[in-house]
């Protein structure tokens, strides 16, 4: 009796405890919500209000489809998105797997260590940095290149290399961090298997394709099932800190078009829709990598 | 990001910059004007037993000092108020860049200031819908003598009056004169390197080409590498008061864009019309700029170049040009003297197509600005007396050196380089010309000597200007502060005392009329303000494309087209009802 | 492990070290670039000519950001909320983690709990809605907005629960055999045991303070209570609109004194200082946390 009097008091307890941070959630999440989706099916005009504003009903996501920028944006979204995973899957990968192969300790640290720098600062940092670094004209990197008789480029000005370039400093920020992680899961593969292999006769080469790729692959489909999710972002950080007009056609995001239509043009309602619209989409692609982890590696997220 | 904002302003601040260092114009009557002429008809100050507290918000430059022991709350300024019976509420503090954002975002949520300076692009829409409170009734009990003169006696005041009331009459804002005269694109160029190569001053635009063509090929600096070029152009913001292609174009008598973003209208065949309309013009100057890119006069990387880079390269000495706004040489021109201490920078009027023709500035008196008072005090008297005050009182201390002490002026408007005083003021009304009347006398000064012409604002920058004049020649020698005073002193002499110093060049254009003149001086209305942005990133990007070489020059007629039909038609045919209308209301 | 040594092996090694040798440069040059240009004087560092030394010594820019009362209220605004948000932010992970890593059979509505938090990671009500509520709140102009709204970490919490799942039943179990409460379950057993992804949590949790910059654009109405990201984003994006901007001389000269390139490098390098000497030491937790949390078994 007893014990059970215990269970109910700790089953009480979890409830308990799940609702502290849900009260948080409810209050700055929820409530404004309430006004928020209220605001993508209204014509917003600030000087009537949230509630004198009139309502349009779908208007808005009509004018979606039809708005070039708006396309525009999803698509750049969709291909920044994607090239930003799998350069971010391949890249620490393989730095990984150089590095698995470095036998000075120290080294090896050192290399961990600075590799992992650029991840710890923030794109306002990091923009101001890479503008000076990336200019045509004395940018170091276009010197560089100059002396081997390549021509300039402009990395932030060019709508041809602009994805480029946001993706592979998206790499450089990030696979110091990433290279840490896939390291640590290298050292999880069991060195026996190694040994029975290397008795075999295989090379470095070999047993790196039939033992350490086959060995992590479970965790890189689980990394990029997990990243399916978020797609759609990204990554307004960097975009805004970076872009300008004359890249708006590659570099454009969902992210940065609402933000500008919102507070630049002041079309907000407008912009609300499109934001809403990206957060159904997000959904639907969130509940299906995660049903998709379940069914294909028994791995359940949420 | 600087990136991602609209730069709607410098006409609206060049006009701010003739507001603190404003004279009133010869026209007003400043002399006997004593402090009566401050305040209203009644005299408030008995009245105001209770204060009243208004609110406000600044957006202001961080760089901004107080003056000994000044605080937020504890100014001359404020001081000046309360013996007015108004004391200030600071609802926000930002910086410049953000005040936009931030009054927007209070708008919005319905809670803002008392008290606002409003943006010309916003001013119509949140009239309509409601967020100021009508001042038509008002303006004649509680205006100044000096404020209504202001509105009615000068070739502005009424013009900008017009566009501040709504078509139906009302007055939502008292508005402030565009930059003018002040506000023209000159070309700023390094005279030591045209000593050195021999050539002329450029008179033409083929004389320009050939200039930049010799700063690129034949090393003006004489430093025997092949490491300058001639153009420095903005090419992320393309119209910009630095570097920015609007000034290129103007010399070819078209407009397709202006720093301030909205759209420029001009007179084409007896018509508003698109300032790019002129589709000959345009390509004619598209031609001479893609040349211009092709044989490297201007930098290849100039897309991605702001203001800072055009800045930059004229600081390192790699550029000898730029078109550029009459006080935005002094930062280029204090910095390259570190590495080149010959160098010395000259402003030109804008060359012409032909030895006839000059370049024109493009001269617009818009309103950029408006000073509102929240519909949630309209129905309050007190306040509304309150807001005509703070304008009465901003009018009198910012807009008279002729008649203020040397002491009143500095006290509430500042110490040239030190002290901006002015900053802390709420409204005010500017008169524009000043900057040209105090031509004369800084030229005058500094040949004889005589600074008896000069009243307190003269005076305040004339000393400053001596920091530079009297050290030109030891600059390897001065320690830190007078290196600060020096270079502060080189923004004045580079504005009013080189002999081809901003102002003569903008006076010999006044003289010479090489003036287009805007054909649209009301406010913005619908179909501009939501087009304008579209509009204005539409021509940048094609005028980019163009010059890099993307598209060929005929792309430019397609661009009018599309131009047009993106809501450009709707935009002109309102730019010209108002146009013939005022045409006719003027004969 | 047994190795070769032959021809092919020694070129990939040395090729290799290059080459990783190569990656660790990028990452450093840029950081050596503007603490070179922090040193410099304003007319090198404003005409680019600066690479990885000085130019025109000096300590002036450094001297103006130690007088800056503004950077340094910035600063400690970051610092602040930095105090306030990350035990904050850990202990509502915690809460929330447990009961969520808890099974369906036992723990019979975790699912909808889930959907409650799962959904807040998707979609957000807009700046306008959000900004009224905190000023509704009265929390404009302080630290309680940049730390409250974003108290809840979603991310962060699957993270924990994640790793709670890895933690073997029977250690709960007998706990409750001995008829211990679950707060005490979770403090004193599962706690210590999560240790490596707590760290990693708490990694998260500080590295989105300290960067973060839009949240204090939005809520603070005054630049005195900017924390030190918003702060640098300003100065940073807002030269050029300055310059535009002046509105009188004196405000260009002003500002020319200011924006050196020089003066925003040290702003730039001091902001960096405290992260670049801290990270080394906390790296080695976070890789087995981060691992540990993400793989189950």
């Amino acid at each position: 009796m007893k014990r059970k009097k215990i269970l109910d008091q700790n089953y009480i307890l979890l409830h308990v405890m799940v609702w502290i941070p849900l009260i948080f959630i409810l209050v700055f999440n929820y409530y404004p919500m309430i006004s928020g989706f209220q605001i993508a099916f209204k014509d917003y005009k600030p000087g009537l209000g949230i509630s004198g504003s009139s309502w349009v009903g779908l208007a808005h996501f009509k004018e979606m489809f039809q708005t070039q920028d708006v396309i525009r944006a999803f698509r750049n979204t969709l291909i920044i998105a994607i090239a930003k995973i799998v350069a971010n899957l391949l890249v620490p990968i393989l730095v990984a797997l150089l590095l698995n192969e470095i036998r000075v300790k120290w080294f090896k640290r050192a290399v961990q260590t600075i590799t992992y720098l650029p991840y710890f600062l923030s794109w306002v940092i990091l923009a101001s940095i890479l503008t000076n670094i990336l200019a045509v004209d004395g940018g170091i990197v276009n010197r560089a290149l100059a002396l081997f008789q390549i021509d300039p480029i402009f990395f932030l000005g060019d709508n041809n290399v602009f994805r480029q370039t946001l993706v592979m400093t998206d790499v450089w920020k990030n696979f110091g961090y990433n290279t840490i992680v896939y390291l640590a899961a290298l050292t999880g593969i069991d060195p026996a298997l190694y040994e029975a292999v290397t008795v075999d006769g295989a090379g470095r080469w070999r047993q790196t394709l039939h033992i350490t790729l086959p060995g992590i692959s479970m965790f890189i489909a689980l990394m990029t099932i997990l990243s399916v999710g978020s797609i759609l972002n990204a990554g307004f950080d960097q975009v805004f800190n970076l872009y300008n007009v004359s890249v708006y056609e590659s570099g454009d995001i969902i992210d940065t078009l609402v933000y500008r239509l919102g507070l630049q043009q002041y079309r907000y309602s407008f912009s609300t829709a499109v934001g809403m619209f990206k957060s159904l989409i997000s959904l639907i692609l969130i509940a299906g990598s995660n049903y998709m982890a379940d069914r294909f590696a028994g791995y359940r997220v949420f | 990001m600087s990136k991602k904002w609209p730069r709607g302003l410098s006409a609206g601040l060049l006009l701010c910059l003739a507001l603190s260092l404003a004279a009133c114009s010869s026209s007003l009557e400043s002399a006997g004007s004593g402090s009566n002429a401050v305040l209203g008809s009644e005299d408030f100050s008995k009245e105001a037993a209770d204060m009243i507290t208004l609110k406000v918000g600044f957006a202001r430059d961080p760089s901004f000092k107080y003056e000994g022991s000044e605080t937020l709350e504890n100014n001359a300024w404020n001081e000046l108020y309360a013996e007015h019976g108004i004391k200030l509420e600071v609802m926000y503090n930002v910086e410049i860049s953000q005040g936009d954002e931030k009054l927007a975002q209070m708008i919005m949520s319905g809670d803002y200031p008392d008290i606002m300076t409003i943006k010309a692009k916003n001013y119509l829409d949140w009239a309509e819908q409601g967020v100021f409170a009508d001042l038509t009734p008002h303006f004649d009990a509680y205006a100044s003598e000096l404020v209504k003169k202001y509105y009615s006696d000068t070739e502005w005041g009424p013009v900008i009056m017009k566009a501040a009331t709504t078509t139906d009459g009302k007055l939502y804002g008292l508005p402030t004169p565009g930059a003018g005269n002040d506000a023209y694109n000159l070309l700023w160029i390094r005279k030591d390197w045209l000593d050195n190569l021999g050539l002329p001053n450029p008179r033409t635009v083929d004389e320009l080409l050939l200039v930049a063509k010799a700063f690129t090929e034949s090393d003006p600096d004489g430093n025997g590498r092949n490491d300058t070029y001639g153009l420095a152009f903005n090419g992320k913001d393309v119209f910009h008061d630095i570097g920015g292609f609007d000034g290129f174009f103007q010399m070819f008598g078209a407009v397709p864009g202006i720093p301030a973003g909205t759209i420029p209208f001009i007179d084409i065949d007896g018509r508003a019309a698109y300032g790019g309309g002129n589709a000959a013009a345009v390509k004619e100057a598209l031609a001479a700029l893609r040349e211009m890119y092709e044989n490297g006069y201007m930098a290849k990387d100039f897309v991605t170049a702001g203001s800072e880079q055009v800045k930059a390269d004229l600081s390192a000495g790699k550029a000898g040009m730029m078109f550029g706004a009459m006080s935005q040489i002094s930062t280029p021109w204090q910095n390259v003297l570190e590495i080149q201490p010959e160098a010395h920078f000259i402003a030109l009027g804008l060359p012409g197509v032909t030895e006839d023709t000059w370049g024109q500035g493009f001269y617009t008196n818009s309103p950029p600005s408006f000073y509102c008072l929240s519909s949630k005090a309209a129905d309050k008297e007190e306040y509304i007396q309150a807001f005509f005050t703070m304008m009465n009182l901003g009018t009198y201390y910012l807009n008279q050196p002729d008649v203020l002490t040397q002491e009143e002026y500095e006290r509430y408007n500042g110490k040239a380089g030190t002290y901006t005083g002015w900053q802390l003021a709420i409204g005010a009304c500017a008169s524009p010309n000043n900057n040209f009347i105090a031509l004369p006398r800084h030229q005058e000064a500094l040949k004889t000597g005589d600074t008896s012409a000069m009243n307190a604002m003269n005076i305040r920058d004339y000393n400053s200007m001596m920091g530079y004049v009297n050290n030109k020649d030891r600059r390897e020698e001065l320690n830190e502060e007078e290196l600060n005073d020096f270079n502060s002193g080189l923004l004045f002499y580079s504005v009013w005392g080189d002999p081809q110093c901003a102002y003569v060049a903008l006076q010999s254009m006044i003289d010479n009329g090489n003036i287009i003149y805007s054909a649209y001086e009301a406010p913005q209305t619908n179909s501009m303000m939501q087009n304008a942005s579209k509009l204005d990133t539409l021509a940048k990007e094609t005028i980019v494309n163009i010059v890099m070489g993307n598209n060929n020059i005929d792309y430019y007629d397609e661009f009018l087209e599309l131009w047009h039909s993106l809501g450009g038609e709707q935009a002109t045919q309102d730019a010209d009802e108002w146009y013939q209308a005022s045409k006719t209301a003027k004969q | 492990m047994r190795e070769y040594y032959s021809r092919g092996r020694i070129v990939f090694q040395v090729l290799n070290y290059l080459f990783i040798g190569f990656l660790t440069l990028i990452c450093i040059v840029p950081v050596l670039h503007v603490l070179a240009c922090s040193f410099s004087s304003p007319a090198y560092a404003d005409a680019h000519l600066v690479n990885l030394w000085p130019k025109g010594f000096t300590l002036a820019a450094y001297r103006f950001v130690m007088k800056s009362s503004q950077f340094w209220a910035a600063f400690l605004v970051t610092v602040k909320r930095l105090l306030i948000g990350v035990p904050l932010n850990l202990l509502l992970t915690i809460l929330a983690a447990y009961p969520l890593s808890k099974e369906d059979t036992i723990f019979r509505q975790r699912k909808y709990y889930m959907w409650l938090y799962m959904f807040v990671m998707i979609f957000n009500a807009g700046l306008v809605p959000t900004y009224l509520l905190v000023k509704d709140l009265g929390l404009i102009d302080t630290v309680w907005a940049l730390v409250l709204p974003t108290g809840v970490n979603v991310f962060n919490i699957v993270l924990i629960m994640n790793f709670f799942r890895g933690i073997p039943r029977e250690i709960e179990e007998s706990a409750l055999v001995d008829g211990a409460m679950q707060h005490t379950i979770l403090f004193k057993l599962y706690l210590p045991l999560a240790a490596p992804s707590i760290a990693t949590v708490t990694l998260f949790s500080f590295m989105g303070h300290w960067n973060s910059w839009m949240d204090g654009r939005i809520y603070m109405n005054n630049m005195t209570n900017y924390p030190l990201q918003t702060y640098l984003q300003m100065m940073l994006e807002s030269s050029d609109t300055v310059i535009l901007n002046a509105v009188s001389f004196d405000a260009l000269i002003e500002k020319m004194m200011v924006s050196g390139q020089n003066i925003r490098a040290a702003q730039l390098f001091i902001s960096i200082l405290p992260v670049l000497v801290l990270y080394p030491f906390l790296q080695r937790y976070f890789t087995t946390g981060l691992v540990m949390g993400s793989v189950k078994g």
